[in-house]
């Protein structure tokens, strides 16, 4: 899957440490969609778009989460848009999460903020209806994950796109 | 345990640990997000290991890793906070040895080092 975005996103920029950040992105933001999706299906989107030296990107992954798993999440993902924007903040928080993580064991709880830290992108979430009675009890959840003022990179003496595998 | 017995081999990923008196060395290859599950114990017990055998640094080549994916980076925080919480006599570096042509690595490795500035040093090959 990571391969596949990497190759999608360089048909359209020769900005390969950039399609590095979407392509971790789109791996993290669909393992966790995986995991909270349980058996059902998990969908994942990616698209971009060019204008004079900037690129946007957008990675979109939708999937069934119950009540708990989508509180959850929401909470996660207004803890990072409240801490800021600027790279320094990024960093901070991304600090701040890694001790949080290591104190509290188990598995999981840096993917989001690694996705905003690493990755430099924005996070939202929002549900839609699912249109199926009988999945009442969980929320189609989308999460969306955006490039913050990515000003493209020409390909330059080293290593090209493709880099990573 | 003998440290060679913390390295395996699997579809995508292999780790191997060879080691002496004065570094053990850690060699990552392949996708770590496929051997997440395990990368844990590795260093639990690589940790166990290095201080009770008080060997002063570990060496960990990343140079052909193409991916971690976040559980794998937080068994390295997790890794780095215990090194931290050895009383200072008993700590030990980490140097990982990492590759230009891997772009996730510059990103990863800078936001682990900034989490453990006093243990870990990162050499580009």
């Amino acid at each position: 899957m990571r391969r596949f975005v990497n190759e999608f996103y360089e048909l359209v920029t020769l900005d390969g440490e950039g399609v590095s950040r979407l392509a971790l992105a789109a791996h993290e933001l669909l393992e966790n969609a995986v995991r909270y999706a349980g058996s059902s299906e998990t969908r994942l989107s990616v698209a971009v778009s060019r204008a004079s030296g900037s690129v946007e990107g957008h990675i979109v992954t939708e999937n069934r989460a119950d009540a708990r798993d989508l509180d959850r999440l929401r909470a996660k993902v207004s803890e990072i848009t409240a801490a800021g924007s600027s790279e320094e903040a990024r960093r901070a928080y991304y600090l701040r999460e890694m001790s949080r993580a290591a104190a509290a064991g188990g598995p999981g709880g840096l993917g989001l903020p690694r996705i905003y830290a690493e990755a430099s992108m924005d996070l939202t979430v929002a549900t839609v209806c699912s249109g199926d009675e009988q999945e009442q009890d969980q929320s189609v959840v989308v999460v969306t994950a955006r490039t913050s003022g990515w000003r493209e990179l020409s390909r330059g003496p080293g290593p090209g796109p493709g880099a990573d595998s | 345990m003998r440290l060679e017995d913390l390295g395996w081999s699997q579809k995508g990923f292999q780790v191997v640990v060879t080691g002496s008196r004065e570094r053990v060395v850690v060699d990552l290859v392949g996708d770590a997000s496929l051997g997440t599950d395990r990368i844990g114990a590795l260093v639990s017990g690589l940790h166990d290991e290095v201080v009770r055998k008080k060997t002063p640094i570990v060496v960990v080549d990343m140079r052909q890793l193409s991916f971690m994916n976040s559980s794998g980076f937080k068994c390295f925080v997790t890794w780095m906070c215990r090194i931290n919480d050895l009383p200072e006599t008993e700590r030990y570096r980490v140097r990982v040895l990492s590759s230009p042509g891997m772009y996730w690595q510059s990103r990863t490795l800078q936001a682990l080092q900034a989490f453990a500035v006093d243990v870990l040093e990162i050499a580009e090959a």
